[in-house]
């Protein structure tokens, strides 16, 4: 435009040659800096990026961002996927998610022959999977059927496992055996399909062949701690059928072989001090008895051996101890009385399971290792059978889940509220997630002092922190009785006690630091989701508001966002109700069974008397 | 039978009546409240997973327009030489994001995964971007290395890649920071 002017104007001859060079460097300055601005990425760039952070939600088990971020990716066009295949995967993720319905229908093959058959097989699998998990039996076991070759090798172990699932689901156990006979020896899930039989087998009266194949998963050489568990509950099975059966000897036999530490030993103990006793061999019934009543009251077994080795010793012509140990297991039961007691007001107030609905973790791992940590010697354990159970375990997943999504959703409607500029002072969800990373960046600083420092008192449990200080305390009051000659064993059995928890907790220092690192790496990974996990910063802002469309379409969004909200917030409520009321049916079980156990301890103290004073009685 | 002989029935009747033979756990959950709930969980969690989508279109749409959006991606290749715990991302001096890693995390990443860090608004021209990684290098040790970049903003959307790499020749960690 210079130049032009300067045309216009009548510049002499090196004026006007001096302003075009200019221009000309200015034009070739600019293209120069075009050159030097990278384009836009690709498409294939942006597919390829795309998928992978879909994959990140994918294998850090976010199955909800991986859907949301697919379908996000679906409408943008960003998926390098044949429709056939997008449809799988979408499947695939669904029923990761637990949207099994819809899985279903997105997983049965395609009709028609073109579908190769690798993805017939998957589709036939899955549909199979789903159709089971849906008490569709028939329908799992059609699609089961229609799996051909080609699967990889341990998928078609599974689906061979599944087909003798499904026979013995439908009652059909000779097609069961048969079927299974066809399996491939050597997997796990050969083990498993054996198990299953053989359990099945002995419920329906088939007991020859039901032991056979329960002794043979029993005598399997494994090393795997699943398999390992599996033949110490084909070993426990075998045994409590001869026990049913009053067949002592091998009930022995197969009771011997489960492992004495693993989740079965109890049951097992007890066993054979049964089989034992069966044939008055009461002697020997004491020995797994006396180990088993040692372990954690909470469980029915170890309940059951604080009223059996009493008997035994009893039977053994050995009152004093038999009265010990009645009076002993008395005292047992009254504190695990009061102890189901004040577990069914906590079920009933709803506070028995709180730090578990208040923040359930995200994740399967961190739920299980939770429900784990509740621990022997806590009330949870009370309902550790409950735990084991797949459907119980199911009701809290599916809290934690249905909390997920109202925590989305919540976010959702904080974040509308702040972009439609109806923020309160401070965004609340800008707040909530700075200041929960910021107690998280708190705590980490706490925990890397104690590390560096070997604070070993950062890492202590509550009970060892006030037994610290209950000594601590003790001691500085006897410092200041002056040192009072008649104290000083006193004070030297507190040095003892003090060194002791010392030196544990410094010899646990580095699991505990570990521990609590990784929790805390957990801690940040339970940042909500669609918040930022970036401490809250925002973006830096936009030119202009938001306009018109955007506006409008963010309302409704917010709408419905909240509705569901609400919805979700119901679904919590009766979860937690019916999470109750599982809870109080079992605890009230237990209460029973202690009431009884309580009953026939009181009763076997006074056989005892009443016998021992019958014979000082005078005869007449 | 004399009072043992009770007892000891009675004994019996109680222990083989508690311990089921399979050793399943004996107690079922009220099955139909469960289904019927799940019912609800399911559709719930599609209407959940369509609105994030829509919201997030709009609000990508509205919040981050091409002419101004820079995302930052972090992978990793490998592996071997390198265990990411953090990384703290500062663009023109100012800390945009900050992250822990997990254990599950890393795995993903080094498996193929690619984790978008930060997506803003920057306007035309040149930016400084300076990323910060901690974690454990080789031999276990404690390892913080920077990796800064200049990166030129024109009118179109800039995708950035944070990448890890090993090194074979050298058994370390390479940090580079490009622009797809």
């Amino acid at each position: 435009m210079v130049v032009v002017g300067a045309l216009a104007g009548g510049a002499s001859g090196p004026q006007l040659r001096r302003m075009l060079c200019v221009a000309v460097l200015v034009l070739v300055g600019s293209v120069g800096q075009a050159k030097d601005t990278p384009p836009a990425p690709s498409g294939k760039v942006k597919k390829d990026i795309a998928y992978k952070t879909m994959l990140f939600d994918l294998y850090t088990k976010d199955y909800l961002s991986a859907l949301i971020k697919f379908e996000v990716a679906a409408s943008r066009d960003e998926l390098a996927m044949a429709p056939r295949d997008k449809d799988q995967f979408r499947g695939g993720l669904m029923l990761s998610y637990g949207i099994h319905n819809d899985a279903r229908q997105l997983l049965r093959p395609p009709a028609g022959v073109t579908t190769p058959p690798a993805i017939k097989n998957l589709g036939w699998y899955y549909t199979a999977k789903t159709a089971y998990r849906d008490r569709d039996l028939e329908s799992a076991w059609s699609a089961a059927n229609e799996v051909r070759d080609g699967l990889p090798a341990d998928s078609a172990a599974e689906v061979s496992y599944w087909k003798v699932e499904y026979l013995i689901a439908m009652g059909r156990y000779d097609e069961a055996a048969r079927q299974f006979s066809k399996m491939l020896k050597g997997s796990d899930w050969y083990a498993y399909a054996m198990f299953n039989l053989g359990v099945a087998q002995l419920r329906v009266g088939q007991a020859k062949e039901g032991l056979a194949n329960l002794v043979a998963v029993g005598r399997l050489g494994v090393d795997t701690s699943e398999m390992l568990a599996l033949a110490d509950k084909a070993n426990l099975t075998v045994g409590y059928f001869y026990l049913r059966e009053r067949k002592s000897e091998p009930a022995v036999d197969a009771l011997t072989r489960v492992r004495l530490v693993g989740p079965f030993s109890n049951k097992a103990l007890l066993g054979l001090g049964w089989a034992h006793s069966f044939e008055r061999r009461y002697a020997q019934a004491l020995v797994p008895w006396t180990e088993l009543r040692q372990r954690t009251s909470t469980d029915v077994t170890v309940q059951e051996s604080m009223l059996a080795t009493p008997f035994a010793y009893a039977q053994v012509a050995a009152p004093a101890q038999a009265v010990r140990y009645y009076e002993d297991a008395l005292e047992r039961y009254i504190a695990l009385q009061t102890l189901i007691e004040n577990s069914m007001e906590e079920s009933e107030k709803g506070s028995f399971f709180a730090p578990l609905f208040e923040a359930p973790p995200f994740d399967d791992v961190t739920l299980s290792r939770r429900m784990r940590e509740l621990g022997p010697e806590s009330r949870a354990a009370l309902v550790s059978e409950l735990f084991g159970n797949e459907e119980f375990q199911g009701l809290f997943r599916a809290y934690r889940d249905v909390l997920r999504l109202k925590s989305n959703l919540d976010a959702w409607v904080n974040r509308i509220d702040l972009l439609q500029g109806r923020a309160r002072a401070e965004p609340p969800a800008k707040r909530d997630s700075a200041a929960y990373l910021a107690q998280v960046r708190q705590l980490r600083e706490k925990y890397n002092r104690a590390v560096s420092s070997r604070d070993y008192l950062a890492f202590a449990e509550a009970n060892e922190l006030a037994r610290y200080e209950r000594i601590a305390g003790l001691q500085h009051r006897l410092e200041s009785l002056g040192g009072d000659p008649s104290s000083e064993l006193f004070a030297q059995r507190l040095r003892v006690q003090k060194g002791l928890l010392q030196w544990n907790l410094n010899a646990s220092f580095d699991a505990r630091a570990r521990k609590t690192g990784s929790q805390l790496g957990e801690l940040l990974a339970r940042t909500p989701p669609q918040t930022t996990k970036n401490e809250g910063v925002p973006a830096q802002s936009v030119a202009g508001p938001l306009e018109g469309d955007a506006v409008e379409r963010l309302s409704v969004g917010r709408g419905r966002a909240q509705a569901i909200s609400d919805r979700c917030g119901v679904l919590l409520r009766a979860y937690q109700k019916l999470i109750q009321e599982e809870t109080l049916a079992e605890l009230e079980r237990k209460r029973r069974l202690t009431s009884a156990y309580l009953a026939q301890a009181r009763y076997g103290v006074a056989q005892i008397y009443d016998e021992a004073n019958s014979k000082l009685a005078p005869k007449k | 039978m004399g009072i043992r002989g009770v007892s000891r029935s009675l004994l019996c009747a109680l222990v083989l009546a508690l311990v089921p033979i399979a050793s399943h756990a004996e107690h079922n959950v009220d099955g139909a409240a469960a289904r019927s709930l799940d019912a609800q969980i399911q559709a719930l969690k599609k209407e959940v997973i369509d609105l994030n989508k829509e919201l997030t279109l709009i609000e990508e749409e509205a919040m981050f327009p091409e002419a101004t959006q820079v995302s930052i991606f972090l992978s990793m290749d490998i592996g071997d030489f390198f265990t990411l715990e953090s990384v703290k991302l500062k663009v023109d001096d100012k800390l945009v994001a900050s992250h822990l890693y997990t254990q599950v995390e890393s795995a993903a990443l080094v498996k193929g995964a690619v984790q978008r860090l930060h997506i803003g608004n920057y306007g035309a021209g040149k930016h400084e971007l300076v990323a910060v990684f901690t974690g454990k290098g080789p031999r276990g040790a404690d390892y913080t290395r920077a990796a800064n970049y200049t990166f030129q903003k024109g009118k179109t959307p800039a995708y950035l890649d944070l990448k890890v790499t090993d090194v074979v020749k050298k058994l370390q960690p390479d940090f580079k920071v490009s622009q797809w």
